[in-house]
């Protein structure tokens, strides 16, 4: 599961808070809020909006965010935090001092003040009324009044007794109407303000209406007037109506309006207490969202600001870490950032030039290798194509290399490999090895060279030539020892070979010069002097015995001379089963002798065919001898033909061959004859040799089998 | 020939159609809390009523065709020192003085016979409809653009009608 960064979770945190904050401050359906409570709601919730959208951006975004910006969000965070505090301190301070200064403004004492007040100034207006009322009952039976009412007093009569009525009562105006609403007199106080009378109003008719004394007030001019209606009662109704004025006291009335305006305004407050309380809660997270916001803005352009040197510093750093090295920032500034920013430039540039020389030595030293490992290459190549055996000992005697050559040559075993001992290891038919390098590491001088003989795990023996040097630290700064391992087992043979030819060539030219003459005189002998003789037996057996050693001392020579004087084979293309079909010719006297002539094989070789007839008729004299007299005994010849090769088997039921006699058998003068020169298999194999074929011995018993195997075609054709 | 429409009623109030000869009248009564304006009304409080009259023809589809709009405002303004309320109509400009509370908050709560419009204006066979809502501004109606802006409706009818 992907972590996810817990500075990402902040704008959402950030959202549920405001959103919590906005529902407890959420207005209710009953209460009048007002205006500014719905804004301060739309702009919380257009807030937490906005939160809510960066923080689902924020968790969306699977990349890396820009560099610095991590330090921006934390630096506006923090600021918005830090005026977070303050501005909700003070924002509580200030509810809990409204609320505090509201219980002292709407006290319990001042509601009573305001009261009494009130009922003081209403008292005043009562009384006012009260007197106007009792005074105005004593003139609703007044005869005068209904006299002049009903038409019985003329006109100045009227006005005396009103007059006399506004100066008893200390009235402002009295005015006289009848029943049907007109004036029938009128005196006030000081000179006439209008000279149209005022007509009744609805008041003054349901005084009449109803009969009752009634009172009102009327403001005029900013003064303010008692009017009071008294109905005149007649005999049975009411005939007229008595309208006085007193204008009540200018002083009192603006007192009393005051009172009543402080009262109004004071109740005023106290019905909008709540509403007062709330609007200045929602002015003051008004003015603190505002705050806030702006102080974010604030906070955000002085975060990027400060950031942008520092994400400009991170983005540098992370494309030389992603190996970018010609990376340069801008030095603007002369603080402790710009003072970092020269810094990383100087560090940058150093560390350009630091791996531009590493790469220079990189190249230099792969060049290196690759010279070292080409060398390396050229000598394994040689080490492994060289025929001559190679083995390279550390100063410590382990072995440190040794070539594929050597491992033929000497048929090493598993052990024998990179890191082993060579003194530990050379045992068996290998000591001499190891004698050869302790020679070598004890002696005084630099090179050393010997001749031994190794035999091999299957019987043969071969004749090494070792030659060993001492390779010093000196140069290359390893030391140690190089053996080098030749097989001069041919060499030496052919050597061997050379000098007996030439003692052969020697001796039969030395022994074959008095053979002659001995021969000729033994015959001579034989035929003049038989006759003379007494005994004619012994004395042939004595010449007939010279005669044949002669002869057999002849024949000695003259395998001697072809074994020295071996010619080059005469190659011609000759059919296999021809030779076959000579050696039938030859040996059909001998019933034991089979010679199996496939009659469908036309296979031919290339060869010289007088030496391969002299190999088979070897072969096939030497089966014969093998199986004696004894006629039970079969000897088989027959040719098998491959794709390159023609052979030629012979196979007899003899004695069979011992085994030390079958490690010698193709030496020269090597023989289990009494009468053999030991060179009959020496020369057989020789002319194999000579047509790049093999003469083996297949099995030395039961039957004892030798195999010719010759190549169809030979590379240099030689023809007579 | 004078004719009545059923009385529309529910919990804010009531309103009833009463077609003249030439006009169209109606009577509305806001259902209101008697308590919440007297408390205010014997504070000194001054207590205006704002009724908002529409008619509207009726259409399907989309909105209504407007066919009047009228706005009755009256105000009750208490004298504490003579215990008395001086209401005002602003349709008619007639004012008088009351000195009980509830004469005062039964003109604040009500129209009684008001007319709305001339019935020329009206077609027949076409159904029509009238809304009246009431809003209720304690210490006066203030005349500041902004203060129309937000303001609760106290109550609100409507009735649908059609000339007889």
């Amino acid at each position: 599961m992907k972590r996810i960064d817990a500075m990402r979770l902040i704008p959402l945190f950030m959202a549920c808070g405001l959103l919590t904050v906005t529902v407890l401050l959420w207005p209710s359906a009953d209460s009048d809020s007002g205006f500014l409570a719905w804004v301060n709601m739309a702009f919380m919730l257009a807030l937490s909006l906005l939160l809510i959208q960066y923080g689902i951006r924020l968790l969306r975004e699977s990349s890396e965010p820009r560099p610095g910006s991590r330090l921006r969000a934390k630096l506006v965070i923090a600021m918005i935090a830090m005026l977070m505090v303050p501005a909700m301190a003070i924002q509580m301070a200030a509810s809990q001092m409204v609320e505090r200064g509201m219980d002292v403004w709407f006290d319990v004492r001042v509601d009573t003040l305001l009261d009494r007040a009130l009922n003081l100034a209403q008292g005043f207006y009562e009384r006012v009324e009260k007197n106007t009322k009792r005074n105005l009952l004593d003139y609703i039976s007044d005869t005068a009044l209904l006299a002049a009412v009903t038409g019985n007093m003329d006109y100045r009569s009227t006005n005396n007794r009103l007059n006399e009525i506004r100066r008893i009562e200390g009235w402002q105006k009295v005015e006289l109407f009848d029943i049907n609403e007109r004036l029938i007199g009128s005196v006030q106080k000081g000179e006439l303000s209008a000279l149209q009378t005022t007509p009744l109003n609805d008041t003054a008719r349901l005084s009449m209406r109803l009969g009752r004394v009634v009172t009102e007030l009327e403001s005029h001019d900013g003064r303010e007037v008692a009017v009071g209606y008294a109905p005149l009662v007649g005999a049975t109704s009411v005939i007229g109506l008595l309208r006085v004025e007193t204008e009540l006291p200018t002083g009192v009335i603006q007192n009393a309006r005051a009172v009543e305006a402080d009262y109004r305004k004071y109740r005023q407050l106290e019905h909008n207490r709540q509403r007062i309380s709330a609007t200045f809660t929602h002015v003051m997270l008004f003015i603190t969202l505002v705050v806030v916001l702006l102080a974010g803005l604030v906070a955000l352009l002085f975060a990027r600001r400060l950031t942008a040197p520092v994400g400009d510093l991170a983005h540098a750093l992370r494309r030389v870490t992603e190996g970018d090295l010609n990376v340069v920032i801008a030095e603007s500034s002369h603080d402790e950032l710009g003072s970092l920013a020269r810094s990383f430039n100087q560090m940058a540039t150093r560390l350009k030039q630091n791996v531009e020389a590493i790469e220079q030595a990189q190249q230099d030293l792969t060049k290196a290798l690759d010279n070292s490992r080409q060398r390396q290459y050229v000598l394994e190549s040689l080490l492994a194509n060289l025929q001559t055996g190679v083995v390279l000992v550390d100063a410590d005697g382990r072995v440190r290399l040794l070539n594929q050559a050597v491992r033929d040559i000497l048929r090493l075993p598993a052990d024998w490999k990179p890191s082993a001992d060579i003194l530990q290891i050379s045992h068996g038919n290998l000591r001499d090895i190891g004698d050869f390098y302790d020679e070598l590491l004890h002696q005084k001088e630099e090179l050393l060279q010997r001749e031994f003989d190794v035999a091999l795990p299957e019987g043969k023996t071969l004749h090494v030539l070792a030659r060993g040097a001492r390779l010093s630290a000196s140069g290359s700064g390893f030391s140690g020892y190089l053996l080098v391992i030749d097989d001069i087992s041919d060499l030496a043979e052919a050597e061997r070979n050379k000098a007996w030819a030439e003692v052969a060539r020697r001796l039969a030219h030395e022994i074959k010069n008095p053979l002659t003459p001995i021969k000729l005189s033994a015959e001579r002998l034989q035929r003049r002097f038989r006759p003379q003789v007494d005994n004619t037996d012994v004395f042939d057996v004595c010449t007939k015995a010279i005669i044949d050693q002669v002869d057999r001392l002849l024949r000695l020579i003259t395998d001697f001379s072809t074994l020295a004087r071996m010619p080059q084979p005469k190659i011609r293309t000759v059919p296999v089963n021809n030779l076959l079909q000579d050696m039938h010719e030859l040996f059909h006297s001998y019933r034991r002798v089979s010679v199996d002539i496939e009659q469908s094989n036309t296979a031919t070789c290339q060869c010289d065919p007088d030496q391969i007839r002299q190999v088979l008729i070897n072969l096939t004299d030497n089966a014969i001898a093998a199986t004696g007299d004894d006629e039970s005994r079969s000897v088989r010849l027959y040719a098998q033909t491959t794709d390159t090769t023609v052979e030629w088997h012979a196979e007899d039921d003899g004695e069979g061959i011992h085994e030390d006699a079958a490690l010698k058998l193709f030496e020269a003068y090597y023989s289990t004859k009494a009468n053999g020169s030991g060179l009959g298999l020496a020369i057989a194999r020789r002319i194999a040799e000579d047509h790049g074929g093999t003469l083996k011995l297949i099995s030395r018993a039961d039957p004892t089998h030798f195999c010719l195997t010759l190549p169809l075609h030979v590379s240099h054709k030689e023809d007579s | 020939m004078a004719a009545q429409s059923p009385v529309y009623a529910d919990e804010t109030g009531s309103l009833q159609i009463r077609m003249g000869q030439k006009v169209m009248y109606c009577a509305a009564r806001m259902n209101v809390d008697n308590n919440t304006l007297s408390i205010a009304m014997k504070d000194g409080v001054a207590v205006a009523t704002k009724w908002s009259i529409h008619v509207g023809r009726v259409r399907n589809y989309w909105l209504n065709e407007g066919i009047a709009d009228i706005t009755v405002i009256r105000h009750a303004k208490p004298d504490l020192l003579t215990r008395s309320w001086l209401l005002t109509d602003s349709s008619s400009g007639i004012s008088r003085r009351v000195y009980q509370i509830e004469d005062a908050i039964h003109f604040l709560s009500g129209l009684n016979n008001f007319p709305v419009l001339d019935k020329s204006l009206l077609l027949p066979d076409m159904q029509y409809r009238i809304s009246i809502s009431v809003e209720i501004h304690a210490e006066g109606i203030n005349d500041a653009w902004w203060a129309n802006l937000w303001h609760s409706t106290a109550a609100s009818m409507q009735q649908d009608f059609s000339l007889p």
